[in-house]
C-alpha cells in the first residue's frame, strides 16, 4: 500500500485514482456510505447467509447504522430503489454544479471523494465551516460556494427523509 | 473510501473444467477468491460485482500440469482507508491505552494521546474503568458508542487492514450514543 504518498485531504490517492487528464475523462465511481448500503442490500437479500462473505455483512451493518440519510423507515425493494435513485440524482447534481476560481479563474468542479463526503459527514445543520475542516481540499472553494453544495445535500436529505 | 474498480486476476483451471461452463466456472472461481479478503493496493474486496466475458483473454497452457492461465478483470466493490480521511466508526473495545472501533471490516485504533485534552485527562477527564469521559460527563466514549475520526495511517498484514486514527481535530469525536440513536 502506498502510504507514504496518499493524503485525502489533498486528494492524492496514488495509483489508484491519478488526476484527471482532462475535463471530459471519466475516473472509477467513489461511493458514499449510503450508496454502498443499498448496493448491499440488494446483495444480501438476493443470498442466502451462506453466500454473503463475512465483510459483505460487515459492510452492510455498517452501512445501516451511519448511512446519514434519515431513511430508518426504508425496508422494501420499491423504497430502495426510490432512495437509490434520489442518491444518483444528488451525486450527478454535485458534481455538474461548477464554478470559477476568482482567483485563477479556472472552473472549479467537485472531486467523486468530495461529493461523496459530503454526502456521509454533512447533515442538515452543517456549515462551510465544518465542511472545509472535516473535508480539507474543499478550501478551493469560497464559503458561499460550499454553501451552495450544502444546500443541495440539505435538500436531498430532506427529501430521502420523506420516504415512506 | 468506498469505490468500484476494475481489477486484474489471474485464474488457472485444470482441463477438467472445460467445456460449455467454462465461463461460469471463471466467474464463480474469481468470486469465491477474491470476496472478503484484502488486497494491499486496493483494499477489502466486498463483492464482485461483474466478470465480463469481453474482459478475459484466451488461457495460456502451463506445459508442466497441463492446467491454463485466464487473465481476466472484474468489477468489484472495494473498501480501502486513506491518510487524513474522516470517517464514522463504532466503538468495539475501550481500554487505558485508548479505543478501537470498527468500520465495516476495518480495525481502527486511536490512543488516548490523540484524545482532545479534556478526555484524556490532561484537563480534565479520563479513563474510568469502562469509558473515557470528558471532564464535564458530557462525552463518554464506551462499547458501542458512535465515533467520528480522521485516519492517520494505515497498514496492511497478511491480507488484513489496520489503521490509526485521531479524534483531536474539530468536528471529530462522539457522534452518537448507540445503534438507532441518530447524528
Amino acid at each position: 500500500m502506498d502510504n507514504d504518498t496518499t493524503d485525502a485531504s489533498t486528494l492524492a490517492f496514488g495509483s489508484l485514482f491519478p488526476p484527471p487528464t482532462s475535463a471530459s475523462s471519466e475516473s472509477d465511481p467513489i461511493l458514499s456510505v449510503a450508496e454502498v448500503y443499498t448496493i448491499t442490500n440488494h446483495f444480501i437479500n438476493s443470498s442466502n447467509d451462506d453466500d454473503a462473505n463475512d465483510v459483505l455483512k460487515k459492510v452492510h451493518a455498517y452501512g445501516r447504522r451511519f448511512h446519514g440519510m434519515g431513511m430508518s423507515g426504508i425496508s422494501t425493494a420499491v423504497q430502495f430503489e426510490q432512495l437509490n435513485n434520489m442518491l444518483q440524482d444528488l451525486r450527478d447534481v454535485l458534481l455538474k454544479k461548477a464554478f470559477v476560481s476568482n482567483t485563477t479563474g479556472e472552473e472549479l468542479r467537485l472531486h467523486e471523494y468530495e461529493a461523496s463526503k459530503l454526502m456521509d459527514l454533512m447533515s442538515t445543520t452543517s456549515t462551510s465551516d465544518e465542511a472545509k475542516c472535516l473535508i480539507p481540499s474543499l478550501k478551493k472553494f469560497t464559503d458561499g460556494q460550499v454553501e451552495e453544495y450544502l444546500e443541495l445535500v440539505k435538500k436531498a436529505k430532506l427529501k430521502i427523509s420523506d420516504i415512506s | 473510501m468506498f469505490y468500484v474498480k476494475w481489477i486484474p486476476h489471474s485464474v488457472v483451471l485444470s482441463p477438467v473444467h472445460f467445456g460449455p461452463k467454462l465461463y461460469s466456472t471463471i466467474t464463480r472461481l474469481v468470486e469465491s477468491s477474491v470476496e472478503g479478503t484484502a488486497l494491499s493496493h486496493y483494499g477489502y474486496i466486498i463483492r464482485v460485482l461483474e466478470v465480463p466475458e469481453d474482459r478475459m483473454r484466451g488461457g495460456v497452457i502451463e506445459y508442466d500440469s497441463g492446467e491454463v492461465t485466464y487473465e481476466v478483470e472484474y468489477k468489484a466493490l472495494v473498501f480501502r482507508p486513506f491518510k487524513n480521511e474522516v470517517v464514522d466508526s463504532v466503538v468495539v473495545d475501550v481500554n487505558q491505552l485508548g479505543f478501537f472501533a470498527h468500520l465495516g471490516p476495518l480495525r481502527i485504533f486511536v490512543s488516548q494521546h490523540l484524545f482532545p485534552s479534556d478526555v484524556n485527562g490532561i484537563e480534565g477527564g479520563g479513563f474510568d474503568g469502562n469509558s473515557w469521559v470528558s471532564e464535564d460527563g458530557v462525552v463518554a466514549i464506551r462499547e458501542g458508542v458512535g465515533v467520528r475520526l480522521a485516519i492517520i495511517g494505515a497498514t496492511v498484514e497478511e491480507g488484513n487492514i489496520t489503521a490509526v486514527g485521531t479524534i483531536n481535530e474539530d468536528f471529530l469525536g462522539l457522534i452518537d450514543v448507540g445503534e438507532g440513536e441518530g447524528m
